[in-house]
């Protein structure tokens, strides 16, 4: 048994659940977060290995968690889970340049794209979660 | 720091090899050597850097370097010949044009030689100037007159005497038809006479003139002349010319006239001899000069043949009479009694008494006497022997003569007078003084022509007169005879002021000052009268055609210096004016400069020369003068014309006013740098053209949009929804599977995966589409863009039966404004729908590249594979549109939608069965970023 945290940052329930459930059989302490906002306060109270982001969420975005995370020296792996990267989905003025959104992305550890490859991904957080 | 131009690389890239370009310092250091340099003077650049210019060249310069100098420094320019030595020792001349050289500032830094070799130039020249010199002084030293002409029968040489002969100067007559200079009548028809000149020219052959020819001289003086005519003929034979050589026998004619007389004279002269032979009984007759016997009472005892014949006067007449007596008359001379009477008395003789009388019938007269006393044989008786010799004539000559001698001094002093005189007020009162004092007259002065008021003549210089003289007022209908010298242009001779009828207004006052005598020559110029030189003598004089001549060459010569200081004052006045106005363009900050067709630059002010430093030759390969060549020809031989153009040189841009002179055959240019004011329009340019890519750009992305709206916008959306529950999906197959070992399960949960991943597929076909960027334009390789859409299309497909064929070379260079992303997704299109299209069979699949007149590129894709239907040809481009059974129908329509965006085009030519042919043209320069 390892004591490795992962915290899932998704605004869509279901798939908190089901990722919540493939990491908690894998050993993982998880704790889930439904935006930004509340992603932020998780990682202030604990601490937190790696992180499954979302980039398009509601209150706080993916993209601006990354940057307070960067801004705040908060050391923390992190995995972008998204649908898209680039393309102009957020439907709010919030969305940003395309540059913007790149070198924001850059704060993150690792980008990938949903429907994912389930084994790769547990492969991946068991690396970071070491590194971290 | 100043933004100093190092002289040497500037040079090189302008100037020639052949050029020879240097440049010193101030110090008189070389501190740059051209290429053109090192081959004339056989140093090179490390030999010749940093040392004297003077110490390299040998020159004698060195002494005069500073002020050389500083003349440069002041002028900006220098010009002319320098005799240096080369590295070998050999002399050699130089046309040499010194260019100062100056920082940003106006500080000078140096000053720029180009240096034209110009020894075998000067050595021909010197040649040539040794043989016409030589030429020259053989022409003019012939005593006859000579002149040439060239091959058109127009003078090039009149030597002195033909000058003198023909009235012309060599100025005036050169380049004019012979004819009009050398005009020609027969002496007794007065018809013209034709100068055997033309013949000459045409035939090559000697001539000469028919007899008692006249010329008749510029000013309208007839001369017998005597001509022969010879051609002028170059080395090879052929006539260049013609000279002709005559001369004045007028005096020969006369000669002969005066011969024969003398003969005649002579023959009479015998007749007369043997007339007195008969009275041989006389001694005295035999006498040739008149004789005369007195008595002791000075009565006539004899009288010889000679004296009857002079005096005319009959012996009966004078025989037996007293000389003096009242009745003879002739003798009644004052003093010839006392003198007679002394010899008598003191028995002495006296010689060359000369004496002045009027005798009668034979004029007035000078005689010389002389007079012995003669003891006759018989004893006491005493007889005066008179010879009387009349020397009138003599006198006369002598007096001429004299005068002559005093007018031609006069005359050598008056052109003295010019060479010195610059002041003409001062030249008019010096040749005045000259006139009185050398020919010995009372007084000269000098009158210029009037224009209205009360005097028609206006003094302006003399000497020699007391003074209140020349104040007078013109008299009414009596004209001065320096008013009829000046209104008639003729010389105006009175002998004898004490008679001169016209002379009566002035006449008391003249004799008052002793003028007694009076000549009026009139001062002329090139075409009128201007004035009017009078000499004024204290003699009655008779002024002989021959001193009237020399007094008109006097007043010639002094009109001439007249004239020749005005030019003088004139050119000098002018000169100053050039110079003054020619300092306007040496100040001029802009650069101004001249050129002729053949690109030699006439003028260029130092600005001119500071900007396009070391442009001196080969200028029309310049910038500056870019298509300079064209506009000459096309103005060639046309009016002055003014062309405006903006131009760039030197990363500078100039308004440029060319103003083409037809007299010069010469482009003038004028520059005025508006560098600032162009870059102010560059940028305003560039904004534009930014603003223009951002419409361009704005007008792509709206055109986009527009087919995003069709499609893109909601593909996207849906895609990226659906993505989400697909990972959800995904995730729940893969908690469920980790619970249940059931195998039907497990066949389930994998069909679930596999359509999972299915529609992963779909989604990411439909975000290709939809996350469709605006191309970000830039400058690639098209040959290396297809190169590897060909690569990576042949390894996907790996297949050994599809050959793919590349025929792109003629684009191996070419570099194309577009986003290579987008073009290689369009070619991976492409060449996939042409693998896909071989289905499986064996085939080719050729790529072709070129170029349309050097703005467009031309790709093709060609398969041998099954072609397209016609019924589907029209539906290819749209979405969705798909002949296969896996595909989304997206591939060619975000083909179409990136060459759209890329302003180019995207055509397909099919034949079912046997291939298809896709063809995409692109331009180079879509959008000018």
């Amino acid at each position: 048994m390892h004591n490795k945290t992962v915290l899932i940052t998704d605004d869509e329930n279901e798939m908190r659940e089901e990722l919540s459930g493939v990491l908690k059989d894998e050993g993982y302490k998880v704790f889930e977060a439904a935006d930004g906002q509340a992603a932020m306060k998780v990682l202030k109270k604990h601490k937190i290995d790696v992180m499954l982001l979302d980039l398009k969420m509601p209150v706080m975005t993916g993209f601006e968690v990354l940057e307070e995370l960067k801004k705040n020296r908060i050391k923390v792996k992190t995995i972008v889970l998204t649908g898209s990267i680039l393309g102009s989905t957020l439907p709010d003025a919030k969305d940003i340049s395309y540059t913007e959104k790149i070198r924001i992305l850059k704060f993150a550890d690792l980008v990938m794209n949903k429907p994912f490859d389930v084994v790769k991904l547990l492969g991946k957080i068991g690396q970071l979660a070491v590194e971290q | 720091m100043s933004d100093e131009i190092t002289a040497g690389p500037d040079m090189e890239q302008f100037v020639p090899a052949q050029d020879v370009v240097y440049e010193i310092d101030l110090e008189s250091s070389i501190i740059s050597w051209s290429r053109g340099a090192r081959e004339l003077y056989g140093w090179k650049e490390a030999d010749a850097l940093g040392k004297r210019a003077y110490e390299l060249f040998k020159t004698e310069f060195h002494l005069k370097m500073y002020d050389f100098i500083a003349e440069t420094v002041k002028n900006y320019i220098w010009t002319g010949e320098l005799s240096q030595f080369k590295r070998d020792g050999t002399e050699i001349v130089v046309s040499s044009h010194a260019i100062l050289h100056r920082d940003d500032g106006g500080r000078p830094i140096g000053i720029i030689f180009v240096n034209t070799d110009i020894t075998q130039l000067r050595k021909t020249t010197e040649a040539l100037k040794r043989s016409e010199e030589t030429f020259s002084v053989t022409i003019n030293s012939i005593g006859d007159g000579v002149l040439a002409t060239d091959m058109r029968g127009c003078i090039t040489i009149l030597n002195p005497v033909a000058r003198e002969l023909t009235g012309w100067t060599q100025e005036d007559a050169f380049g004019k038809p012979v004819e009009k200079i050398f005009k020609l009548i027969n002496h007794n028809s007065r018809k013209p006479v034709i100068i055997p000149i033309m013949e000459t020219l045409v035939k090559g052959t000697v001539g000469g003139l028919a007899n008692n020819t006249v010329l008749i001289s510029k000013d309208g003086s007839e001369r017998d002349i005597a001509d022969s005519c010879a051609p002028i003929k170059n080395r090879k034979g052929r006539v260049i010319g013609a000279v002709l050589v005559f001369r004045d026998v007028t005096e020969r004619m006369r000669k002969d006239m005066a011969l024969e007389k003398t003969r005649l004279e002579l023959a009479a002269t015998r007749i007369s001899e043997d007339a007195a032979r008969e009275y041989a009984e006389s001694p005295i007759d035999t006498i040739r000069e008149p004789l005369i016997a007195l008595d002791q009472d000075l009565r006539v005892v004899s009288v010889s043949r000679s004296f009857y014949e002079f005096f005319k006067v009959k012996p009966e007449d004078t025989v037996g009479r007293l000389i003096y007596s009242p009745g003879s008359k002739q003798w009644n001379i004052p003093g010839l009694r006392e003198f007679l009477e002394k010899i008598l008395n003191e028995q002495t003789s006296f010689d060359n008494y000369e004496i002045e009388y009027d005798f009668k019938g034979v004029g007035r007269r000078i005689m010389l006497l002389n007079a012995r006393q003669i003891q006759m044989a018989a004893g006491k008786e005493r007889i005066i022997l008179l010879a009387i010799e009349d020397i009138t004539q003599r006198r006369k000559a002598e007096h001429i003569l004299t005068k002559f001698n005093r007018t031609l001094r006069a005359i050598s002093n008056t052109n003295q007078a010019l060479i010195h005189e610059e002041n003409e007020k001062a030249y008019l009162n010096n040749v005045c003084r000259i006139i009185v004092r050398d020919c010995g007259m009372k007084m000269a002065w000098v009158a210029f022509a009037a224009a209205g008021g009360k005097q028609n003549l206006l003094p302006v210089a003399q000497a020699g007169y007391g003074k209140g003289y020349l104040k007078w007022d013109s008299i009414k209908n009596v004209e001065h005879p320096a008013e009829r010298a000046i209104k008639y242009g003729k010389t105006v001779i009175c002998g004898d002021l004490g008679v001169e009828p016209g002379f009566a207004p002035w006449r008391e006052e003249a004799l008052k000052h002793s003028y007694v005598s009076m000549i009026a020559l009139p001062l002329k110029s090139k075409n009128s009268t201007f004035g009017a030189l009078v000499i004024c003598s204290e003699t009655i004089e008779s002024y002989p055609d021959e001193e009237v001549k020399l007094l008109e060459k006097l007043a010639y010569d002094m009109s001439y210096g007249i004239t020749l200081i005005r030019v003088r004052n004139e050119k000098t006045a002018v000169a100053h004016e050039v110079n003054k106005i020619a300092a306007f363009p040496k100040l001029d900050p802009n650069p101004i400069s001249e050129i002729d067709s053949a690109g030699k630059i006439h003028y260029a002010n130092p600005s001119f020369r500071r900007i396009f430093t070391g442009t001196v030759t080969d200028a029309l390969s310049h910038p500056w003068f870019e298509g300079i060549g064209a506009i000459f020809r096309r103005l060639e031989h046309g009016r002055k014309k003014i062309i405006k153009r903006d131009i760039k040189v030197n990363g500078r841009y100039y308004m440029q006013t060319m103003v083409y002179m037809p007299a010069d055959g010469t482009i003038r240019t004028y520059g005025i740098d508006i560098t600032k004011k162009m870059n102010a329009g560059n940028e305003i340019r560039k904004l534009y053209r930014q603003m223009e890519v951002k419409v361009q750009q704005r007008t792509t992305e709206m055109l986009a949009s527009r087919h995003l709206a069709d499609i893109g916008t909601l593909a996207a959306t849906v895609a990226h929804e659906l993505r989400n529950p697909l990972g959800v999906i995904n995730l729940a197959s893969y908690n469920i599977r980790k619970n249940v070992r059931d195998s039907n399960v497990l066949k389930h949960l994998t069909n679930i995966d596999r359509k999972v991943a299915e529609s992963g597929q779909i989604i990411n076909n439909l975000l290709v589409y939809s996350r469709m960027k605006i191309p970000q334009f830039e400058l690639s390789n098209v040959h290396g863009i297809i190169t590897e859409s060909m690569d990576n299309v042949s390894k996907q497909f790996g297949s050994k039966k599809i050959k793919l064929k590349g025929m792109i070379g003629p684009v191996k260079n070419t570099d194309i404004w577009s986003d290579p992303m987008q073009l290689k997704e369009v070619l991976t299109n492409i060449l996939t729908n042409a693998y896909q299209a071989m289905d499986g069979k064996r085939g080719t699949i050729t790529v072709k590249a070129c170029l349309i007149n050097g703005k467009r590129i031309r790709i093709s894709v060609n398969d041998t594979g099954i072609g397209i239907k016609k019924e589907d040809m029209s539906n290819m481009f749209k979405p969705f549109f798909t002949r296969k059974i896996k595909g989304t129908g997206l591939g060619l329509a975000i083909c179409r939608d990136i060459i759209n965006m890329h302003n180019g085009t995207i055509d397909i030519v099919s034949k079912p069965g046997k291939g298809s042919t896709f063809t995409v043209t692109l331009p180079l320069r879509s959008i000018r970023a």
